[in-house]
């Protein structure tokens, strides 16, 4: 839940990077944390890192935002580790979570993973007492560029097919083709809710 | 996760002064409050020599590790987490069920004596938080004077000019199915706004090809002929 700050005008919001191992979520952030425009000095980006690359606890990089009157907007992106061994730091990183992105592989053998992790992430929000009806997110789905994806359709049917259907890109993490895309959502998704409820408080 | 709604003048002021009061009798270097997601919520000190940001998301995260660590040797909790170093030490205590103390002292100084002041100043930090809690929620700041219509996009890449109030229309972002919101960023061609006949043509594309089960497809369809 994020964090208002009225004295020193500032809100602080949580998105967490999600999806199966090796599809991009890393990725994500390194390209955000390459490329992001900002007028103050850039932020480190933290990686806790097995010797092979692979995530052990969370990747973390927070940025701020600068378009919105009189608030100062911190987001804090982390990422989980993506194989299903570390399913109890996953856990760990989920609390507290204000958004999500979930980053999906499109190649066709990554179908079931990516199936199995989007379970997971449902299962792991259970035990923290939230609910994915509740909570913003958006679904990326990474590595357009490799010869043997699977048609959007097919897994928008997979992973976006729920009550009410969420934003969904394309993206090239690699080349960082959507990876602002996405971002811009979930950020202005995470607004639009808090000024709602902040109208509904108030009205 | 339950955690602060909204934190006053007063409560930062409170927070404050249960930090200041530790620095000065521990003669720690600087002390952080954080909540348990990794947001610092209050800091004092000296701690331009620290990025308390990242600080905060890895202190907390480390707490959270060592609870899973005493679960498994059957204690019910740690309520703290000393690491020593050579000239930084590092003093993480729990506050209450959401909140953290972290403590950044000089590794000369006795941590019991640093654990001894902290204990003081967690009473005074865990009343003021309940305080903050309690408070009705109306009392706080009203997010809907912020307005997005007039914002860029938040972020932008390097070498990009920002892009003006793009998708920035203050219409509800989710669209239910059936329905196509002018929001709704689908990427390519938008499904929602396809013919009925093209859909299910689709679908059963999929069904021959075996990318979906009967099921799948049956489901799929009774939601498309529902939503003509």
């Amino acid at each position: 839940m994020a964090i208002i700050n009225q004295a020193t005008k500032e809100l602080q919001v949580k998105v967490v990077y999600y999806g199966p191992g090796m599809g991009g979520k890393t990725t994500n952030l390194l390209k955000v944390h390459e490329n992001i425009q900002t007028a103050q000095e850039k932020s480190k980006m933290v990686s806790l890192a097995t010797s092979s690359d692979r995530t052990l606890f969370f990747d973390f990089l927070p940025i701020e935002a600068v378009a919105i009157k009189g608030f100062k907007t911190k987001f804090q992106l982390y990422t989980v580790p993506g194989q299903v061994i570390y399913n109890t730091t996953r856990q760990l990183v989920l609390r507290g979570v204000d958004g999500i992105v979930f980053v999906a592989d499109s190649q066709y053998d990554k179908m079931s993973e990516n199936v199995e992790s989007f379970a997971n992430l449902e299962e792991n929000l259970k035990t923290l007492k939230l609910n994915l009806t509740d909570i913003p997110y958006v679904v990326q789905y990474n590595k357009r560029d490799l010869p043997n994806v699977a048609p959007v359709e097919y897994m928008e049917f997979l992973l976006n097919n729920r009550e009410v259907q969420v934003p969904s890109f394309p993206a090239v993490a690699s080349q960082c083709d959507g990876v602002f895309e996405t971002l811009n959502m979930i950020t202005r998704m995470l607004l639009h809710k808090f000024i709602n409820e902040s109208k509904a408080r108030s009205a | 996760m339950a955690t602060l709604p909204q934190l006053l003048e007063e409560d930062v002021q409170g927070l404050d002064v249960a930090l200041k009061d530790l620095i000065g009798k521990s003669e720690a270097t600087s002390a952080l409050v954080l909540d348990k997601g990794g947001f610092v919520i209050g800091e004092c000190g000296d701690t331009r020599a620290f990025d308390t940001t990242t600080l905060g998301a890895l202190a907390a995260a480390a707490y959270a590790a060592t609870q899973g660590i005493a679960s498994l040797v059957g204690e019910a909790n740690f309520s703290s987490v000393y690491q020593q170093g050579e000239n930084y030490s590092l003093l993480v205590n729990n506050v209450d069920e959401h909140c953290l103390l972290v403590v950044i002292f000089n590794a000369q100084i006795s941590v019991g004596a640093v654990k001894y002041y902290a204990m003081g100043a967690i009473g005074q930090i865990a009343r003021q938080l309940l305080i903050a809690r309690n408070r009705s929620p109306d009392e706080g700041i009203d997010l809907s004077i912020l307005n997005l219509a007039d914002a860029a996009d938040m972020f932008t890449k390097r070498g990009e000019e920002p892009s003006a109030t793009q998708n920035l229309d203050l219409q509800p972002l989710f669209a239910r199915k059936g329905t196509q919101s002018a929001a709704d960023p689908a990427p390519e061609e938008s499904s929602e706004t396809e013919d009925p006949v093209a859909k299910l043509q689709k679908i059963k594309k999929l069904l021959v090809a075996g990318l979906i089960s009967e099921e799948d497809f049956e489901f799929k369809k009774r939601k498309i002929l529902e939503a003509m």
